[in-house]
Order: C-alpha cells, then structure tokens, then sequence
C-alpha cells in the first residue's frame, strides 16, 4: 500500500522531559489507525509532535513524501495533515459558521470550501441548523461534531484525532465513530485515531498500536490487537 | 444642575470616553492575542503627538499631519514587537513586561535628551474649538468630531473582526492561539496584524487626544497608558466589547468625579478616580464582564 | 507543604550565611578601607540591596512583576523621615501637621516600626483587590498604585511639602545599622522562600489553576507574599530614609522603579543572590557612567550634559541580556556550597 504518513524514531517531549522515545510508525493511503494506550501514555504528545506543536528532538517525520519535521504548525496544514485536538478545543465565543470558516482558513479556495460546506451540512445536520448560534452553546456532542467538521474544511488527506469520545455518552460514541468510518468510505480519507475505548475503536481501524510509556509495545491489525486484551493487559490501572 | 448643563457635561464624558474606548481598544487586541499587556503602549500616542509637532510646526495642517500621526503610531507599534516581544517570544512574561517597560523609558530618555524634556504646545485649527449653538444648548465642535470620528473607527474595527478572514482569525487567536496556529493561521503575522492595528487605535485616539489637549511632552504617554488598562480591567479583561465599555465607564466616573468633587481636591481627581475603580473592582473582581457577555450571547 | 521541609531550610540558611559573610566584607572595607565617598557608596550598595530583596521577596515567589513597591518605598521613607524629625524642625517646616505628630521624635527603632505599621496599612488596603485581579493585570495594576501614591505626595503639602520634598531628616544610621538592616531582610526573604507559605506562592506561581485545585487559595497567598514583602520594603525605606536626609517625590517615581527593577532583573528574579548580584552590577554601572553623564569632551568635541544617559544605558543592556538571558544572570540559583554526590 501506499505510505501516507513514514514516521521513524521520533523523539519528542517537554523541555527537559522525554515523552515519546524513539517512535516509527506508517500510516497507509486510506487506512484508519488507531493508536491506544493508557493515560499519560504520550497519545497526545505524538499527535503534538506530528503537528509540529511541540518539536521533535530527534527523528524523521516524512508526509506525502516530504520531510515535513520540525515544521511549524500552520505549514503542516497545508500540506493535508490537521488534528482534531483532544477535549475539542472549538472557539466558543465565535459562532458554529466561524469556526467552520476558521477551519476552511488555510486554504486559497475558499469558494470551493463554501461548497464543501454545503456537503459537510448534510453529514452534519445539526450544524447547519445551528450555524448562526455561539459555539460554546452547542452540547458536549455536537461540539464533537464541529470540532472535525471544522479540521474536515482544510481539506486534509491525514486527519489526525484525538480522542474524540471523550466526554460523550455512549450513544454519541457510537455516533462519531460511525461518522468517522463514513468519512473513510466515502470520501476516502486516511484517518490515526487515538483512543481510550479500545473495543469501539478497534471496531473501525485496520490496524493498531498500543502505546505504553512513551513506547509501541505492540501492532497489528485489529483483529490481533483485538486477542491481545489490552484491557487486562496493557491499559489497566498501573501502567508498569 | 441645569439641563443644559448636563447635556453638555454628558457629550464630553460621551467624547473623552471615545477616546478612552479607542485606547483600551488598542491595548486590549494586543493583550487579547498574546496574554500580555505592552507597557510602552502610551509612547506610541507620543511618538504620533511628535511625528505630529514638527509637521504642524513645519505649516502642515493639523489634520494633515494627523494622518502622518498615524502612521508613525503604526509604525512605532511595529517597532515595539520588533524590539520588545518577538525576541522573546516564549520568555517568561515577567521578562517581556519588563522589556517593554524599558522601551517605554528608552525612548521617554530618548525624546528628553534629543528634542527636550519639556512639553511643546500643538497649534490646533480655531475653529475646533468653536461650539454649535442648538437653540439654548452650545454643543463643543471637538467633541462632536471626537465622537464621529470614534464611532467610525470602532464600526470599521468591528467590520473586519467579523467579515474579514484576518480579522476572524484574530478573535480566534483572542480565545486559542494555538488551535488557530493549527487552523494554518501563521503566529508572527496574527501577531503583526494585531500590533498594526493597535497602532491605528492607538494612532487615532492619540489625535484625538492632541487636539484635546493641545501639547506634546515626553511623558505625555503615560495617562492614556493607565486609562487604557483601567478601561479594559473595568471591561472585564481580554475582551474588546468589554474594552469600549469600560473606556466610556471611566469617562463618566471621571466626567462625574470632576463635576461633583470640591474644587480643593479636583487636582487629586486622577488618584481617587482610581480608588473609585478599585472599589468597582472591589466589588465586581471580573469588571462589567457580565454586561458585555450579556451583549455578546 | 503546611510544615517547613528541613532541608530547604538549611540550603536558605546556608545561603543566608553566606550573603551575610558579602554584607560583612563590604561593611569591614567601608569602616576601615575605603574612603568617605566609596564607603558612603558602600552603604547605599547595602541599603539598596536590602530593598531589591524586598521587592524579590514578592516577585520572585509570585511570578509577578511589581512597579508598586516603590509605593511602599516612599510611604516608608516618608512616615520614617517624618517621625524621625526633630520637633522644631516640623514645626519650621511644616507647621499644618498635626500635633502629635508634631511633638513625635522617634529614635531609629521606633522610626522603623511607625514606618512598618503604616506602610503595613497600606499595603493591606492595596493589596486585597490586587491579589484577587487575574495574574495578568497585576503588573499594571502596581504601576497604577505607584502612580497614585506619587500624585498624593506630589501634591499633599501640609505633610510632604509637595515637590520641595522633606528635608533635615536627622542621620541616625551607622554602617553597622545598614549592615544589619541587608542581613535581617536577606535572612527573611530567605526564609520566606522557604516557609510553606512561600512554597505555596511558588507553587501558584508555576500553575494558578493547578494550585487552586490542590486546594491553596490563591488571592489570599498573593496577599501574603504582598504583605511580607511590604513590610520588608518597610524597613528598608526607614533605613533608606535615616540614611539619605532629604529626599522628594521624584525620588519614588518611575526613575526609581526601573533603577531598582533593572537591579532585580538583571540579577534574575528568582533568587535572592540574583538580587544581590544585580545590585551590585547596576551601582557599579551607574557610578561608571555619572562622570559622563554631566558631559564630557572627545578631543576638542565637548559632549553636552546627557540627563538620562544611564538610564539609557542600563535600559539598552537590560534588553540585551532579557534576550540573551531571560531569567537573568542567576535564574533561580542561589549562592550555595556545592552539592556533595550522594
Ligand atoms: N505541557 C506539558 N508539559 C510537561 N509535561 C507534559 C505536558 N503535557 C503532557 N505532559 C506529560 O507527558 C506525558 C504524556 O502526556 P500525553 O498528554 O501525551 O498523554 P496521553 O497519552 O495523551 O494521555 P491521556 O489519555 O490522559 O490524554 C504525561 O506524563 C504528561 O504528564
Ligand atoms: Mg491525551
């Protein structure tokens, strides 16, 4: 399969601290991945790192062909990589329609970006009811929805998410998951998913990696990460 | 107190709060996008006053040289970020406020050693200072320009924080700069834009200031620096609708104060003008903030 | 963090110890060394580093930059000056004080503690709607509070003779006096730190939020730290004041504000023996410089007389190293014997 995403010992972390230790992974034209692991496991901090909101230290991050490491946030975008980061993050105080507009801001087209607009309205219907309203307003949910709507305008070919169940009932789970698998199918669009519930992630992705203390302890396909029974195993209280 | 009287004493509350709406105005963008007040804000409305002096000075007429007021007042903004924030960027803020401090002191030293230390007076046109006689009420020309010329501005502002894509991205920034980094929106250009605009505010209000007060002096800066802050501390901070509500609260706190006080201590009127504040503040910690999220939603 | 940890309290003793030997040394060199102008610099090096402690003793457990201690600076230097003023002086000079205030002729212990108790009140009264402004504002809000107490002693005349300014203050300052005052203030600045209180500022310091959520109330923290520092600042200006015999309001103005930050900054805000440091590099930069700044000639150029040059000078320097360093020379290190490995 085509490589989309070729990430090879990546290094990264805070300051003085290192979180994520020696990383490789690949992401296929596509595919959905999805990357599991405990609290503080260093989920986010990868994400970060490929966003290039926080510097890898060492490593190499190749996207679509280029090396785009030590990039800076905004040039990473425009080149089809954009995260939906963790807890949201929406612009409250602006209205649903700005928040879209802000996500369609990296782009020159932005009369074809309207148009998608049009198109991401039919998937997301309650967006397109509640254009006009603060988006602070909206439920936990629906926020959920804005927020990839939002990352979706930039046109990315890479949409990274992280944990896009958090704070959401389990029938809204199974919403936004069902609407991530969508995304895949119709538009084609490669996905790295982060997530804590592992069943209903392993559910949609191809393939797997389980991150524990900075490291892959394992990969796979669902279905062989599926057996390893990470809930026992790898995700359970301590993280040893 | 006479109607009139009143009338006359709220359109210069209505103007002065203007111009206090129009400074806190250009302190609070650049506060609202990076979490840090600039200290050196008041030089930019002297660095205008003199770019100003030595023009009209030179024959140019004063509204004339307004304009070149406002752009020297951009361009001093710029040169702020450029000397005071951008090499710092990241630092800890103590680090950044106190590098703005010291531009503010270096160019105050600057201008006493160089031009002089003290104030030089500003010819302004007369007929500004005439006043349109409306039947029993004399309405001061000044203030009515003051108030057309402030609305004008804030409207125009208003427009493209909504309408234009920079502009959008700047109230993105006032709320998440990083998500708006990551919506592709380049940091050190949003950062430019807002420190332009907090020239043009600042460049505009410094005008309108001039012409109030007729003078420029090295430290003239100083007053709108505070006034400034007090407006956007009273507006509930890091929002600008709550900056021009807080600009206007103080004009009439201060308007009301002068009014009401014994002459004896009207020369103290600017110190317990502050005390009135800090007992709003004292009561009400977070400003008006309330009232300008009641407008926002 | 509701006891003292003991080993933080040994690393400020020993750090106390040791800055206390420095006073000493400068004292020793100003009684028996020096000559009367470089042992008069001597003594204002310690009085001057006794109040950029004062002022590091808020700012660098708090995180926040104060422009209004020297607020406090003033208040001090003037309830000190004034209780301190023979009665007939008063009475010559400023005949519309009160008459208690009038018959008062304070010795130096007595002179210090007026000055402690009022700018105590002073800073209680500023200091409740300060801590609780949002982290951001607070520098501000202290260049406010400085700009105010200027404006009321700029313009009470029947207490601080307005811009003529107080003067035949008595001298009841030795060397010995000065050298006491640095090492009592050092030691509490130090210790400060290391109390739980100052453990808790410090932990506000690093995350407000977080330290809100470990149950530490932050406004009422602030407001220690403000007070502590205060009446630190207290007795330095009384010392300041017994020291310097006339003084006016310009004296506690922003000239002095930066002087004294510029001090604490280059030092590094976060240790008392960057405050220090700073001191002592700032004094040595300004006495450098005041030759030049009354004018000087260049071959046959006469330089006119420069006003503002050190200033200037030092505002240029601060820039410079704020980006060359931005948590000053010290950062958050203190002078201490070096570690033994374990
Ligand atoms: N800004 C930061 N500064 C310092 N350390 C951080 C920072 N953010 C995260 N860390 C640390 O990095 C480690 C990894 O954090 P990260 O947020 O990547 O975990 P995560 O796997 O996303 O966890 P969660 O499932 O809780 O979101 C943690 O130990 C965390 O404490
Ligand atoms: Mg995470």
């Amino acid at each position: 399969m085509d490589t989309l995403l070729d990430v090879r010992g990546l290094v990264a972390g805070y300051g003085p601290i290192t979180v994520l230790h020696e990383l490789s992974l690949h992401v296929g034209r596509g595919e959905i991945v999805a990357i599991l692991g405990a609290n503080g496991a260093g989920k986010s901090t990868l994400l970060q790192a490929l966003v290039g909101m926080i510097r890898p230290t060492a490593g190499a991050v190749a996207f679509d062909g280029h090396d785009v490491n030590g990039n800076s946030p905004e040039q990473i975008v425009r080149r089809g990589m954009t995260l939906v980061p963790e807890g949201r993050r929406i612009f409250s105080k602006l209205s649903v329609m700005e928040n879209l507009r802000m996500g369609a801001y990296s782009r020159r087209d932005r009369a074809v970006a309207l148009e998608q607009m049009d198109r991401y309205f039919e998937l997301f219907p309650v967006l397109a009811d509640r254009r006009n309203q603060a988006a602070g307003t909206l439920s936990g949910g629906e926020q959920q929805q804005l927020a990839i709507c939002r990352a979706l305008l930039s046109n990315p070919s890479l949409l990274l998410l992280d944990e896009p169940s958090l704070g959401l009932a389990p029938v809204i789970v199974d919403k936004v998951f069902e609407l991530i698998a969508t995304l895949r199918d119709e538009t084609g669009l490669t996905i790295v998913l982060v997530e804590q519930s592992v069943v209903d992630a392993l559910e949609i992705a191809d393939r797997a990696y389980v991150l524990s203390n900075g490291r892959f302890t394992a990969e796979g396909t669902s279905e062989q990460i599926a057996e390893l029974d990470l809930e026992a195993n790898y995700l359970g209280g301590d993280n040893a | 107190m006479t109607v009139e009287l009143l009338v006359q004493q709220l359109i210069n509350a209505l103007s002065l709060g203007s111009i206090y709406a129009l400074l806190a105005l250009g302190l609070a963008v650049v506060y609202s996008v990076l979490g840090l007040l600039n200290f050196a804000y008041g030089e930019i409305i002297t660095i205008a006053g003199y770019c100003m002096f030595f023009l009209v000075s030179g024959g140019m007429d004063f509204w004339y040289a307004a304009i070149f007021g406002v752009i020297a007042a951009i361009a001093t903004s710029l040169l702020i970020q450029l000397v005071a924030f951008r090499p710092l960027r990241g630092a800890p803020a103590n680090a950044v406020i106190f590098a703005s401090f010291a531009v503010s002191i270096i160019i105050k030293a600057l201008i006493s050693n160089v031009i002089s230390p003290r104030p030089r007076g500003i010819p302004v046109p007369s007929w500004v200072d005439g006043v349109i006689q409306l039947g029993s009420f004399r309405l001061p020309i000044l203030a009515l320009i003051t108030i057309a010329i402030a609305v004008v501005a804030m409207v125009a502002l208003t427009w493209a924080l909504h309408y234009s894509t920079p502009g959008l991205a700047i109230r993105a920034a006032a709320e998440d700069f990083t998500v708006t980094r990551l919506m592709g929106a380049p940091a050190g250009r949003l950062i430019l834009l807002a420190f332009v605009l907090s020239g043009i505010l600042a460049g505009i209000a410094g005008v309108l200031w001039i012409a109030r007060t007729g003078s420029v002096s090295p430290a003239m800066g100083f007053t709108p620096l505070l006034q400034s802050f007090i407006a956007i501390v009273l507006g509930g901070l890091g929002n600008l609708r709550g900056a021009v509500i807080g600009g206007f609260a103080l004009a009439f706190i201060e308007v009301a104060l002068q009014v009401l006080l014994p002459t004896a201590v009207v020369p103290f009127t600017a110190a317990l003008t502050l005390v009135a504040v800090v007992v709003i503040l004292y009561f009400r910690p977070q400003g008006f903030s309330k009232l300008a999220q009641e407008r926002v939603a | 963090m509701n006891t003292f940890s003991r080993r933080r309290l040994r690393n400020a003793f020993i750090t106390w110890a040791m800055l206390a030997t420095v006073f000493l040394v400068v004292t020793l060199l100003a009684e028996f060394v020096l000559d009367r102008g470089q042992s008069r610099m001597a003594t204002e090096f310690m009085i001057l580093a006794s109040l950029v402690v004062a002022i590091q003793s808020y700012v660098g457990n708090s995180g926040l930059l104060s422009f209004g201690h020297v607020a406090f600076f003033a208040v001090g230097a003037y309830i000190a000056g004034l209780a301190a003023m023979s009665p007939e002086k008063k009475e010559q000079f400023l005949p519309n004080l009160p008459d208690w205030v009038i018959s008062l002729e304070a010795s130096l212990p007595l002179a210090i503690l007026i000055a402690v108790i009022g700018v105590a009140i002073f800073a209680a009264f500023t200091g409740v709607p300060i801590s609780r402004m949002h982290q951001s504002v607070i520098p501000m809000a202290t260049l406010a509070l400085l700009v105010m107490t200027h404006t009321v002693v700029n313009l009470w005349d029947d207490v601080t003779r307005g811009t003529r300014g107080l003067v035949s203050v008595p001298d009841l300052v030795t060397t010995w006096t000065v050298f006491a005052t640095a090492v009592a203030i050092t030691g509490a600045a130090l210790l400060y730190a290391a109390s739980p209180a100052g453990l808790r500022l410090q932990v506000v310091r690093e995350d407000p939020i977080a330290a809100a959520a470990l149950g530490i109330r932050v406004a009422a923290t602030r407001f220690t730290g403000w007070m502590v520092s205060a009446v630190l600042m207290a007795i330095g200006s009384a010392v300041w004041a017994l020291n310097s015999l006339a003084f006016g309001p310009e004296q506690f103005f922003f000239a002095q504000t930066f002087s004294l930050l510029a001090m604490l900054i280059i030092g590094g805000t976060g240790s008392v023996t960057g405050a220090i440091a700073g001191t002592a590099i700032v004094s040595v930069i300004n006495e450098s410089l005041r030759g030049l700044e009354r004018g000087f000639a260049i071959g046959p150029i006469q330089v006119p007389e420069l006003p503002g040059l050190i200033q200037l000078v030092v505002a240029l320097a601060l820039l410079l190293l704020l980006i060359w360093r931005p948590a000053g020379l010290f950062g958050n290190r203190e002078l201490s014997i070096p570690r033994r490995r374990r």
